[in-house]
């Protein structure tokens, strides 16, 4: 891929290398100036295999994602630029007579003498860009194997100069020996291999081609290899000569084609150069000069440097050097290139017509500016190899983009993996830490061995999961190949993974697990030395002993610092720490390395406020305050959640006061929790909505029933936090888990996206991971009541739940890295169900048709009713209605818009037939026009210029998601999401001859419409505005419902072949649609569910270190009669219990917003509704739950075989 | 408790326990012991560290196997039991202290004490009550609800005496109980002990390293390399 996220892959590259580089170097300079601290981290590596095998597996994971997620970019980007140049070999521009069409939709290009080649060959004489010129005629038609009744519907024909092809040539055939297309005569005909296949035709065949209904008969000479000139879809090779026959146009071509100097895949880069070069010369100059005389009119002028005004840099400076080079008197040679340089740039050209437009009132003259721009191409340049590149970068970084933001729940997994690992180390060595720091050691050292440590596990991991990405990557393609095999689009996935992608993927894992380290072992330097050595529970010093000034001033003369020490060392002759520390004053130096240093500064002098509450309250409120004026959903909600954050840590220093005694604490605390249930209950009952009265109501006796069991303790630890932490996790349930919308009164219309996905489900997830972990003891107390009974394993579950409970950091991490993972995969099934039963209406979707086919433009259908009794016979009683339309490209703007610029869309002229039967629901109909659907059809039939609209050109109030293409056009003014519409006032410009009709849009179709990306009106409105007669392209059938559709679509191919009807069941594309979009979800779910090896090697890392933590006490409780069964069930219940309960809160939580989704989502797309996907839920929970038993068993078991005497011993 | 009859409560007849010390160093720890425990007696073990005191009590307890030789508790042989059986045994006529308490820290004291009736299947209302019970005995009722961290080094001891009596056992095993308080507290414990002893007819094996905890042992037990050196009379 050439661009991630829009920017370039280089540069990307280069800073992630940069900052790599940076860490490693700054880290390795630290090392060699202290290697005993080095040492000491170090030797921790090798000291436990195992456990140092499951630190490189958790910590490669973010990398794996990254790598995968960028090697499925590079195979698509790789794949789609090959079928590109393979595809058009080397033909990078094509020019054609034709404007406006770049679709093809309407049949074929328009035909130009062929000596303007020769023109265009002596003006290019001496241009060295170019290395390549060939004319052609470039037409299609329907074709049939008369000795097997095999058709192709668009057969491509092209014709091409008999003499040396030149660069475009030869043309192998299929054994590679070039087939001479000079040599065709008569009816001699090459097909490419494709079409061979299609037609099921070989050497010596006889093909019929369809020509405006007259057959004619074609021998087939040989079989030409596809791509190049043949192409990839079916092609039929001819000379010229007998191309121009077949078409009646004598002397006359339609196409150039053009290829630039290097190869099929060098050529395109050329592509910005050669076509502006060929615009300038393809346009003529005497129509430019007479455009320049139509705008030099000073209010003209006037607006076009007012325009110019908004636009970016380049069009600005291009928009008022045009308007000068207009406002002059005689323009010299040069000046006169430039202005039709400009002129002949599209975009130039609609400022200038817009401009023009502003400034009359008269349409004629309108008309006159507009065909006189029409005019000045003599011919259009199309860039079509550097198009369709550029295609692939979009589509290719688009679908990299989609597996990066669902990667990123699995990535954010891996980063509180990465941290809790390095707070078990920590713990494990906390006593040897505390002896270290007596005798001398600075915290700093301690954060360097952590580091040094670490590092050590970040370069392995990285490596090892940048590798295996690549692996991942190569196998979701696999996946997708599959899903998408149609053999028919020959499209082939290649493999590929650029080095740039390993580079960039490699240098983040390290920066992102390294950032992560540098934290955890901030946090593991800040120990208590007595409590340390003693072993007894942490006591964290969260004051700076330093003086904030001192700290602040230290790090800002850093650099300077660093100098003076390398000077130091010098006069005590150290030379080599002298270079050292030289090195570092410059590494310090660096701005980014010196803003990190200071924004590290600022953090360590402001712990105090931040744990305080008051400064997170105002950073919260801050970034609150900054969504509202951006007006964007992401910022808010998290300042807010900040904010409650803020709160709670408020709340539990104000109850470490003397004043709030345990009593006054918990009233205050239910007072607020229950204030805030009330408020959400009433929100909740005003809005009519039954999740917000019952997300309160469940908040509320939560609340009770907690402070009803805190009356019943006589002492309770740490009741501050808990009571403080009860309230943040409660409130952040209530504010995230309530429906979307129920606040808009609050605040104004917020826009978000895809992002509000990943920001929702972490917020969602952290809400009741704090009240669990706060609350622990309820948890017991209920699991005894109910498990209490069975005698045997009363004991091994009081054990295996207090554990967890009384470690809440790692217990809360677990829970939340694998509540995270299985929130995301519910969400992701759950969505996929309700869409694909959606798609399972499929009335709603084809509008009650069963077939469609499309007809050559060539060769239409004269009068398809009463053709049809004759062509299907019998099975004519099964079709109950049949109707067609024209699609045809076009220009569109809206009436009383903002935007006055034609944008183009795709507009259907449907014949009466059709508006009379289809069965297309819609969103939005304008008021007057009746409320339902036959209403709207009808009021289309009956009234002339009305049009209905699809729902892509409605703009949501939720932002765009991910679109790739798609048409241009935009409404203003209504949203998607709306109630009613005002009816719209639309004009459709014909891009040929530039006339316009105006229509009312009055309704807007169902977003599951198949009818999308498209206005519809009756086909008269079409017929007035195009200069030729339309015939119909497109037909569709209504069966009966005892009809066989495949049978039925069978005999109106062979019926109407001559006329290339290619008909599909409808439900039979749809079914394939829905299979592929489930499989695509499936491929999505397999992704993220990586994430789930993060949970379950987390609870392997906690058995693990548990065995050896409590090793002593497993000796204990062997001697008081524990068997060995019942401590492996202690600790296999131990890990069930919080691998259950993460995937709980899970479960729970994917629901909850599963649920709000598609009650969102459903107000716009009829048919979604929610369903619970149990079977899929069973399927991931019993993985989830069996893999993080599978881990936890080994240690587990090991804990059991200990052998009572042994354990007592261990110390 | 088991009905009390007068054959002596431990029976150890030529044991002998080797263990691998790592680097293929084998350690003969007890070198061909007998011993006999009358029941009701408070026996202290005594001798230099690295006598075999510990590894002679593991043994004697069914902690640790031997190599060679026979224990009978109360007429049992521990030989003869699976793993399984051997620990239900334990469960139900030994008790444990320590010399590092060996609470659990996740547990209340209450919790902790509760522990060994659980596991002997005694109802959760029982035994919470007889723990109760236990830790009254001990003096620590009012401390019930709090966790060992919370308690001082003479309280956890108690909380490891209760503990060991809650399950009212035959005899109680304590591995250097004093070892790890300051004197005074030493003598509460010890004053706990021989009062317990003297109110439930309990047999108490007191390994310590203490000569004044020993004197006040009805018999002492004294080794030097794994062997028993002499018997000498304590307090009684």
């Amino acid at each position: 891929m050439e661009e991630i996220f829009g920017l370039d892959t280089d540069i990307i590259m280069l800073g992630t290398l940069v900052g790599f580089l940076v860490i490693f170097f700054g880290v390795g300079t630290l090392a060699v100036l202290n290697r005993i601290v080095l040492k000491i981290g170090l030797r921790n590596i090798p000291r436990r295999p195992a456990q140092t095998a499951l630190i490189v597996v958790g910590l490669m994971l973010s990398t794996l994602i990254i790598s995968s997620a960028l090697g499925t970019g590079d195979t698509l980007n790789h794949s789609i630029r090959s079928a590109v140049t393979d595809g058009l070999g080397e033909i990078d521009e094509i020019l054609t007579a034709n404007l406006g069409d770049s679709l093809g939709l309407t049949g074929s290009s328009p035909y130009f003498p062929v000596g303007t080649l020769d023109t265009l060959r002596e003006q290019l004489s001496g241009y060295d860009k170019i290395d390549g010129l060939l004319a052609g005629v470039s037409e299609n038609a329907p074709v049939t194997n008369p000795a097997n009744g095999e058709s192709v519907a668009r057969m491509n024909i092209l014709g091409t100069e008999t003499a040396d092809l030149g660069v475009f040539g030869p043309v192998p055939d299929t054994g590679g020996a070039a087939v001479n297309i000079s040599a065709l005569t008569g009816n001699s005909v090459f097909i490419n291999e494709k079409a061979a296949e299609s037609l099921e035709a070989s050497t010596g065949d006889r093909i019929t081609m369809f020509l405006e209904d007259s057959p004619v008969e074609l021998n087939v000479v040989g079989i030409a290899a596809d791509g190049g000139l043949a192409g990839e879809d079916e092609t039929a090779l001819l000379s010229l000569a007998q191309a121009q026959a077949l078409f009646n146009q004598p002397g006359g071509i339609n196409t150039i084609l053009v290829s630039n100097l290097g190869d099929e895949r060098s050529g395109a880069d050329l592509s910005e150069e050669v076509t502006e070069r060929l615009r300038t010369l393809l346009t003529d100059r005497d129509v430019a000069l007479r455009i320049k005389d139509t705008l030099d009119v000073p209010t003209v002028l006037a607006e076009i440097r007012e325009r110019a005004a908004d636009q970016p840099e380049a069009m600005k400076e291009d928009l008022l050097d045009a308007a000068d080079l207009i406002e002059s008197g005689s323009l010299d040679s040069e000046q006169e290139s430039r202005l039709v340089s400009h002129l002949a740039d599209d975009g130039i050209a609609a400022q200038l017509l817009l401009s023009f437009e502003a400034n009359t009132d008269d349409p004629q003259q309108m008309f006159a500016a507009f065909m006189l721009f029409n005019e000045l191409k003599i011919l259009s340049v199309q860039d079509i190899k550097a198009d369709l590149l550029d295609l692939a970068n979009t589509a290719s970084s688009g679908i990299m983009s989609i597996f990066i933001i669902f990667g990123l729940f699995s990535m954010m997994a891996g980063v509180m993996l990465i941290f809790l690992i390095f707070v078990m180390l920590a713990a494990e060595r906390k006593p040897e830490m505390g002896i270290a720091r007596a005798v001398g050691m600075r915290r700093r050292h301690l954060v360097q061995s952590f580091v040094y440590e670490g590092m050590a596990y970040d370069l392995m991991s990285a490596l090892v999961g940048a590798l295996l990405g690549i692996g991942v990557g190569m196998a979701m393609v696999g996946i997708m190949a599959n899903i998408f095999s149609d053999d028919d689009d020959g499209f082939r996935l290649l493999m590929n993974y650029r080095w740039q992608s390993f580079v960039i993927s490699y240098c983040i894992g390290v920066i992102l697990t390294f950032i992560t380290i540098f934290f955890s072992a901030y946090r593991a330097s800040r120990l208590n030395i007595i409590s340390a050595i003693r072993d007894l529970p942490d006591t964290l010093q969260s004051r700076v002993q330093e003086s904030r000034l001192r700290i602040i001033g230290r790090t800002l003369a850093s650099p300077f610092l660093s100098v003076i020490l390398a000077f130091r060392h010098l006069r005590r002759g150290r030379v080599g720490a002298f270079f050292i520390n030289l090195l570092l004053a410059l590494l310090k130096i660096l701005p980014p390395v010196w803003a990190a240093l200071v924004l590290w500064a600022l953090v360590r002098i402001s712990t105090g406020a931040l744990s305080r509450g008051w400064l997170t309250f105002i950073l919260g409120a801050g970034l609150a305050g900054l969504g509202l004026s951006l007006k964007q959903l992401a910022p808010y909600s998290i300042g807010i959640t900040i904010c409650l954050i803020g709160i709670g840590l408020m709340l539990r220093w104000l109850f470490d006061r003397p004043y709030w005694e345990a009593r006054r604490q918990n009233l205050l605390t239910a007072g607020v929790i229950l204030l805030l249930s009330a408020f959400w209950l009433v929100i909740g009952i005003v809005q009519g909505q039954t999740l917000t009265i019952a997300l309160a109501v469940v908040v509320g006796a939560f609340e009770l029933v907690r402070q009803a069991a805190l009356r019943g303790e006589t002492a309770v630890a740490d009741l501050e936090s808990r009571n403080a932490f009860t309230f943040t996790g409660l409130a952040l349930l209530l504010f995230w888990g309530t429906p979307f919308g129920s606040f808009e009164w609050l605040t104004p219309e917020m826009s978000s996206n895809i992002e509000m996905f990943f920001v929702s489900g972490l917020c969602l997830v952290i809400a009741p991971v704090f009240v669990i972990v706060y609350n622990a003891d309820l948890i017991t107390d209920i699991l005894t009541a109910i498990f209490g009974r069975f005698s045997r394993i009363r004991p091994a579950l009081k054990t295996a739940i207090a554990y967890p409970l009384n470690s809440r950091l790692r217990t809360g991490l677990t829970l939340a890295m694998l509540a995270l993972v299985i929130f995301t995969l519910i969400v992701m099934s759950s969505l996929t169900t309700a869409f694909s039963a959606a798609l399972e209406d499929v009335d709603a979707v084809t509008g009650g048709w069963d077939i469609v086919g499309s007809v050559s433009y060539n060769n239409p259908i004269e009068d398809i009713e009463s053709e049809l009794p004759g062509a299907l016979g019998a099975e004519i009683e099964k079709v109950t209605a049949v109707g067609g339309y024209t699609s045809m490209p076009v220009d569109l703007r809206q009436v009383g818009a903002e935007n006055q610029e034609w944008r183009s869309y795709t507009a259907r002229g449907a014949q009466d037939s059709y508006l009379r039967s289809t069965g297309h629901d819609f969103k939005i109909i304008a008021d007057g026009y009746g409320d339902t659907k036959e209403e709207v059809w009808n009021a289309i039939r009956t009234t002339p210029n009305l049009a209905v609209m699809d729902a892509f050109a409605i703009p949501s109030r939720e932002g765009g998601g991910f679109a790739i293409g798609g048409p241009e056009f935009r409404v203003e003014g209504m949203f998607i999401e709306d109630e009613s519409m005002e009816p719209l006032q639309i004009e459709v410009r014909e891009p040929r001859s530039g006339a316009v009709a105006r229509v009312t849009v009055i309704a807007v179709m169902d977003l599951l419409s198949d009818q999308f990306g498209v206005v519809m009106f009756p086909k008269s409105v079409l017929d007035d505005i195009s200069p030729d007669e339309l015939p119909v392209t497109t037909y569709r059938f209504k069966l009966a419902d005892d009809a066989d559709a495949a049978a039925i679509a069978d005999k109106l191919e062979s019926a109407f072949a001559e006329n290339g009807l290619n008909p599909t069941v409808l439900a039979d594309d749809l079914e394939e649609q829905r299979q592929a979009n489930i499989a695509i979800n499936r491929l999505l779910q397999g992704f993220m569910a990586s994430g789930l090896l993060v949970g379950i090697a987390a609870l392997g890392v906690i058995s693990l270190r548990s065995v050896v933590e409590r090793r002593q006490q497993i000796g204990v409780l062997r001697a008081i009669g524990y068997r060995r069964g019942m401590v492996l069930a202690s600790f296999l219940m131990e890990s069930s219990f919080i691998a259950l309960l993460g995937i709980l809160i899970g479960v729970g939580l994917g629901a909850l917003l599963s649920y709000n989704l598609v009650s969102d989502i459903a107000d716009d797309v009829p048919g979604l509704s929610f369903s619970i996907p149990w079977l899929q839920i069973a399927t991931i929970v019993a993985i989830a739950y069996a893999f993080s038993l599978l881990t936890t068993f080994l240690p587990a078991r090991q804990a059991s075989r200990i052998y009572p005497a042994e354990a007592l011993r261990y110390h | 408790m088991t009905d009390r009859v007068d054959t002596p409560i431990v029976i150890a007849s030529g044991i002998h326990k080797t263990y691998n010390s790592g680097k293929g160093v084998v350690v003969h720890a007890i070198r061909g012991i007998d011993l006999t425990v009358e029941r009701a007696e408070v026996v202290g073990v005594m001798g230099p560290s690295g006598c075999g005191k510990t590894t002679l009590l593991n043994c004697l307890s069914g902690l640790d196997d031997i190599d060679e030789g026979e224990i009978k508790i109360g007429g049992v042989s521990l030989r003869g039991m699976d793993d399984d059986t051997r620990t239900d045994y334990r469960a139900r006529e030994m008790g444990f202290v320590f010399q590092l308490y060996n609470l659990l820290p996740v547990l209340s004291a209450v919790e902790n004490v509760e522990l060994p009736m659980l596991v002997g299947g005694v109802n959760s209302r029982e035994a919470r009550q007889r723990a109760m019970e236990s830790l009254d005995m001990v003096g620590l009722a009012d401390w019930a609800a709090h966790r060992p961290a919370e308690l001082s080094g003479g309280q956890r001891q108690r909380v490891t005496i209760a503990r060991a009596l809650v399950n009212d056992p035959e005899i109680i095993w304590a591995d250097e109980p004093t070892g790890d308080l300051d004197s005074e507290t030493a003598q509460e414990i010890m004053e706990l002990i021989l009062d317990l002893n003297e109110r439930n007819r309990q047999t108490f094996i007191i390994v310590t390293h203490a000569q004044e905890i020993g004197d006040q042992c009805h018999r002492i037990v004294r080794m030097r390399d794994g062997m028993i050196e002499e018997y000498q009379a304590g307090s009684e």
